[in-house]
């Protein structure tokens, strides 16, 4: 903890507060100005030139009947779910980690873990849009080698999806049925290298004495697992997953560079980052796309809000 | 890291974890006595499929078209390397490369001083109004970066920052802000108090008291910090896409979005090219990557 | 202790790569601000997105030619992709960092014509200080184009915003060799039924050799251009019935007036039969086609995966120099008069009109530093000269007259013979294209159909007519504004100065300008009013 400090020594250390000056300007500039600028724009008609219009709560009155922005909701709450679900792997490849006799291996692995993250995100983006072409993609070529393709056909058949058929290369992000399930399966197996070291961290501090004691129960594995394991990472999974929710709800450029601007066929890709992205820099309605901002951020202050108030964890 | 969450939250998350106490690893493999082989094949077939990117990568760079289509998957013989594809890659993408190594040190070295600085202030004393400013500081964490983008562009055309590689660096450092000095407040925390009062005794200001104390004892934590701000700032593209407009200034990430709209697209040149564009990071991982590991592992990153 | 060794090692790597790289930006800043014979050198940049194989060298060649004859002016070209170009570019103009010159048409539309763009109609009743030693030494710019510089001209706002500097035409490309694998024979379909015939002998053919082959490459792109050619042509004698005898083209808001008076809609059989003809061919492109980019439709017609592709002639040099195969052109066949099902709403194959055919539009923004510079450039670009290097260059069929076209060129200098297109489902504007752009799979995919297109759009594309005629209103009460001023100036300066036969002239062309617009702003209020009145209860 900080030492506490009387007022005396505080005048007289004052200069320390210099020390801060830097960084608050930065912030103060870059993001408090920003903010403040969004929620006074937003009560304007403004299409990023010196001359507005003020309008009152009309920016609001539209986002009420805006259905893109409301369908987007839905768009992003399925992916915010996809992203949850994603997790998982990354908590399994730890666990299997942490649970190898060899320390020798448990290192390798870790590098290992770490290396995918020495290709460019970008690079690894348009490597996975490659994968999902419909006619030279790596993924179609997997599914119709492996059967997978009849198999899914068949469901189609038997669903009246009407996305599958046979002999009609799967056209994945044209589909609009398909477009949802292409950004949950994007990135297959959603290892994060980070998620992993630090889920491994966590394991860590788990003493011997307990497994040792688990042993003697003749527990399975399972059971250790949900037992003795997830307890221990369950702050940072906790944690983790309150800051990939906000995430995901800011995010916007997986799909602005894979399906455009206007969210790729039938909308089904349009999130309500990308959607004040396109209100901003392709329609030009500056001032609505603030609204949207200010709309979203009021949204994922009441999430924070609630999971603060009713889901916190005791440490 | 093909997982969509940002790598940077993640480590976040360990930041308020209960303390590791000092890996008793050892102790805990005598007790796992079952058998392992399992386990490996699990984790090996994930890392087959997370590494495949990197493979097609590395396989397609060396090939034409044509060898592309008619063998997709398997690398071509190597005494049919299309050579040439790395030759055009590398007039096209080097300076792009050259304009993000720019961007990405300078960013993620002012990021760490500045919020060195900061930290320090609030992990020394509990000055008064401190309680506030740290408010300030998190409140930060729930702005949606991506709300302030429309003014922050604005602001940025006030500040005449427009298409110049300063306005990315400073958003860089500004950007980072808030998740460094959150670590690094944690950790200046921990460093014995007599550290502190045995160097006031010496007369040390409290720049000597940074230098000496505080930057010694947290090595692994800007090691840490340091290669996450890089490959943030490396693989960024939203906000160079906005604010930039000159090609001989675009950081890779925009010189890759452009490759990408050539309308006859040549995979080898594109693979060759994408492979370019992550030299630099193979290189700092390839030196650093224990450093990194350790850190992240450790304990480094922990609350 | 290694460790730290490699640690310092892979910093010191890195410092060395930041120490050139900063050595090589600051030569480029300092390359750019050293001067010739002691006078500054401008730097004009020109935007555009035609990444083919051509016109970049094309350009090069101009803005070498260029600053060979003004030394103290240096052209650099940013050249954007199509996909990001149009966000890209309104972020400069609102930045205002706009480049100097920049091609118009993507994310371009009226109101950021007006705000952001310098109307040209001077410059185009200029003659060419280019063009001295050619026929058309002292004749108005816009007389020495083939169209008549229509392509520059913006007839909701009356100005000419632009200079076009390439022709264009769309053509349906084949693969010859492939060709005569199926069919045995080189000859490329001329009718409409001989296109469909082709695409069904290709596609049991693909089935009896077992090759994943489609008859047309598509893609949003590619697949648009063939798709709503074949709809203009249904609309050819609906146009008419629209229209007031006599007019060529039907603008945007006459359409709209039309369409919120029940006059037309797609479910109108001319529209409908439109519509047809888009789902028939679009069963013969690759399914999800309309989820491709056009690089995706070009790759796969080189690759051999597609017989052919519509596309337009800007495409011919990177087709020619990529695909190992021997390349057709020809028109897009249309269905004729006589055709059973289709003939009773067209008069037949659509020529290529004159004011359709102009590509590669350039205007000037008004935030440019170089205003003079750049207007010079421009008719350079405009000039037989210029004209002349572009089309021998890029391979591209020039816009201005008087020049020699390439042989490769030859297949798209623009065909005369044929009628006048109808119009097409999306001239609307944005909202109108993006509501058909959002429902198109309804139309085209295997489970869709041309009744559930229109059932599923219905609604909302009447909606985004009148809200695109709301977003041009807006857009023509700012140029009417500006051309009052403007107008007020001419006359004070006319009046001032009768006997300046100038003077008199400019304000005779500013007041017929400024009453064209203000009847232009009228007539869209009294669409958007009697559409009120109409919807009232």
């Amino acid at each position: 903890m900080p030492a506490a400090i009387s007022k005396r020594k505080a005048l007289y250390e004052w200069k320390i507060y210099l020390f801060l000056v830097p960084s608050l300007l930065l912030i103060g500039i870059f993001s408090y100005a920003p903010a403040f600028s969004t929620v006074y724009h937003s009560f304007f008609r403004w299409s990023g030139g010196d001359a507005k219009e003020f309008i009152g709560l009309a920016n609001f009155k539209n986002i009420l009947a805006d259905k893109v922005f409301w369908n987007s909701f839905v768009t992003i709450g399925i992916l915010v779910l996809a992203n949850m679900v994603k997790m998982v792997p990354s908590i399994f490849m730890a666990v299997c980690i942490h649970r190898l006799k060899s320390e020798r291996w448990q290192y390798n692995y870790r590098v290992l873990v770490v290396l995918p993250m020495i290709v460019p995100s970008l690079v690894v983006l348009f490597i996975w849009k490659f994968f999902f072409d419909p006619t030279q993609g790596v993924l179609n070529h997997f599914l119709d080698a492996t059967g997978i393709k009849g198999f899914l056909v068949d469901l189609d058949k038997l669903f009246h999806w009407g996305v599958f058929f046979a002999d009609v290369p799967i056209a994945w992000l044209g589909t609009p049925g398909l477009i949802i399930p292409s950004l949950i399966i994007w990135g297959f197996p959603w290892i994060g290298a980070v998620g992993v070291l630090i889920y491994l961290a966590g394991l860590q501090s788990i003493g011997t004495e307990v497994y040792e004691a688990a042993q003697l129960d003749g527990v399975n594995s399972l059971q250790k697992f949900w037992c003795i394991e997830f307890p221990l990472i369950m702050t940072q999974v906790r944690i983790s997953l309150v800051l990939l929710v906000i995430g995901t709800l800011q995010s916007y450029g997986l799909q602005y560079l894979l399906l455009g601007g206007n969210g790729g066929p039938g909308q089904k890709g349009m999130v309500p980052g990308l959607w004040m992205f396109s209100k901003a820099f392709a329609a030009g309605e500056f001032g609505y796309a603030c609204a949207l901002g200010l709309f979203l951020f009021v949204f994922i202050l009441t999430l924070t809000y609630l999971n603060n108030r009713y889901v916190r964890v005791d440490k | 890291m093909s997982n969509s969450t940002p790598s940077s939250s993640t480590a976040t998350a360990a930041a308020t974890s209960t303390t590791a106490s000092t890996a008793t690893v050892a102790a805990m493999a005598s007790t796992r006595r079952k058998r392992d082989w399992p386990k490996h094949l699990c984790i090996l077939a994930l890392l087959a499929i997370e590494l495949l990117p990197f493979y097609m990568m590395m396989q397609i760079s060396m090939k034409d078209n044509h060898m592309f289509f008619d063998n997709p998957w398997v690398p071509a013989n190597p005494l049919r390397w299309v050579w040439e594809n790395w030759i055009y890659a590398g007039r096209l993408i080097l300076p792009y490369v050259a304009n993000s190594i720019v961007v990405s040190v300078s960013a993620t070295v002012g990021c760490l001083v500045v919020a060195l600085l900061a930290a320090y202030f609030f992990s020394r004393y509990k000055m008064p109004g401190s309680g506030f400013l740290w408010g300030l500081f998190l409140l930060l964490m729930l702005l949606p970066s991506v709300a302030n983008i429309v003014p922050l562009f604005a602001v940025l055309k006030g500040l005449h920052l427009l298409n110049t590689l300063w306005a990315l660096i400073v958003l860089g450092v500004a950007g980072g802000q808030v998740f460094c000095i959150y670590l690094l407040r944690n950790f200046i925390e921990d460093i014995p108090r007599d550290l502190f009062e045995a160097a006031e005794m010496d007369g040390a200001s409290h720049f000597q008291q940074l230098r000496n104390v505080v930057i010694p004892m947290s090595g692994p934590i800007l090691g840490t910090l340091a290669i996450l701000q890089f490959l943030s700032n490396w693989n960024d593209y939203l906000m160079p896409l906005i604010v930039l407009r000159d090609p001989e200034i675009f950081p890779i990430g925009v010189g890759l979005i452009y490759l990408d709209g050539e309308y006859v697209k040549q995979w080898g040149r594109i693979m060759a090219s994408f492979f370019l564009a992550s030299i630099p990071l193979i290189i700092i991982f390839l030196f650093t990557m224990k450093l990194f590991v350790k850190g992240l592992s450790a304990g480094a990153v922990k609350g | 202790m290694r460790e730290r060794i490699l640690n310092t090692i892979g910093i010191g790597l890195l410092a060395v790569c930041f120490l050139i790289a900063i050595a090589r930006i600051v030569f480029i800043r300092f390359q750019s601000k050293s001067s010739v014979d002691g006078s500054k050198v401008v730097e004009l940049r020109i935007a555009h997105w035609q990444l083919e194989n051509g016109p970049r060298a094309a350009f090069e060649a101009l803005a070498n030619e260029y600053s060979r004859r003004h030394p103290n002016v240096r052209i650099t070209q940013i050249p954007i992709p199509e996909r990001i170009y149009g966000n890209w570019l309104v972020t400069q103009l609102v930045g205002g960092t706009p480049p100097d010159l920049i091609q118009l048409g993507i994310g371009m539309n009226d109101e950021r014509l007006a705000r952001f763009f310098t109307p040209l109609s001077e410059l185009a009743d200029r003659p060419n200080p280019y063009n001295d030693g050619t026929p058309f030494e002292g004749k108005p710019l816009r007389d020495t184009f083939a169209d008549g510089m229509q392509g520059g001209y913006y007839p909701n706002l009356v100005e000419f915003y632009g200079v076009p500097i390439s022709g264009k035409s769309f053509r349906m490309f084949y693969n010859l060799d492939l060709l005569r694998e199926i069919t045995g024979s080189e000859r490329v379909p001329q009718t409409y039924d001989e296109l469909i015939a082709l695409c069904k002998r290709t596609q049991e053919y693909a089935a009896e050799k077992h090759v994943r082959m489609v008859p047309i490459a598509g893609s949003k792109y590619n697949g648009g251009i063939l798709m709503q050619a074949l709809f203009t042509s249904q609309t050819q004698k609906l146009r008419e019935r629209l229209t007031p005898t006599g007019m060529l083209v039907t603008p945007a808001s006459m359409l709209a007036d039309r369409l919120l008076h029940k006059q037309w809609s797609l479910d109108t059989p001319d529209a409908k039969s439109g519509l047809t003809l888009m789902r028939e061919v679009a069963q013969y492109m690759q399914p999800g086609f309309m989820q491709l980019l056009r690089d995706d439709a070009m790759l796969l017609f080189v690759q051999r995966g597609a017989v052919m592709i519509t596309t337009g002639s800007w495409d011919a040099t990177s087709i020619r120099q990529e695909s190992p195969f021997r390349i057709g052109v020809g028109s897009i066949p249309y269905p004729a008069p006589d055709h059973p099902v289709y003939g009773r709403f067209t008069y037949g194959s659509i020529a290529d009109a004159e004011g359709s055919n102009a590509g590669t539009v350039l205007g000037i923004p008004r935030d440019t530093k170089h205003p003079e510079e750049t207007r010079d450039f421009l008719q350079f670009l405009g000039s037989v000269p210029g004209g002349q290097i572009w089309t021998d260059r890029s391979g591209w069929i020039p816009s201005v007259m008087g020049t020699k076209t390439s042989p490769d060129a030859a297949p798209f200098l623009p065909n005369p013979n044929g009628y006048v297109a109808g119009f097409s489902y999306l001239e609307g504007g944005a909202d109108v294209g993006g509501i058909v752009d959002s429902n198109m799979h309804n139309l085209v995919s295997s489970y869709g159909s041309v009744d559930r297109f229109i059932a599923a759009t219905s609604k909302s594309y009447e909606r985004a007519w009148v809200s695109d005629l709301q977003r041009n209103r807006r857009a023509q009460a700012d140029i009417v504004q500006r051309s009052d001023t403007q107008v007020a100036s001419f006359l004070w300066l006319a009046r001032k100065h009768p006997e300046n036969a100038e003077a008199q002239h400019k304000a005779d062309i500013a007041l017929q300008g400024a009453d064209a617009s203000e009847r232009t702003l009228i007539y869209t209020n009294m669409v958007l009013n009697s559409k009120a009145n109409n919807t009232a209860p």
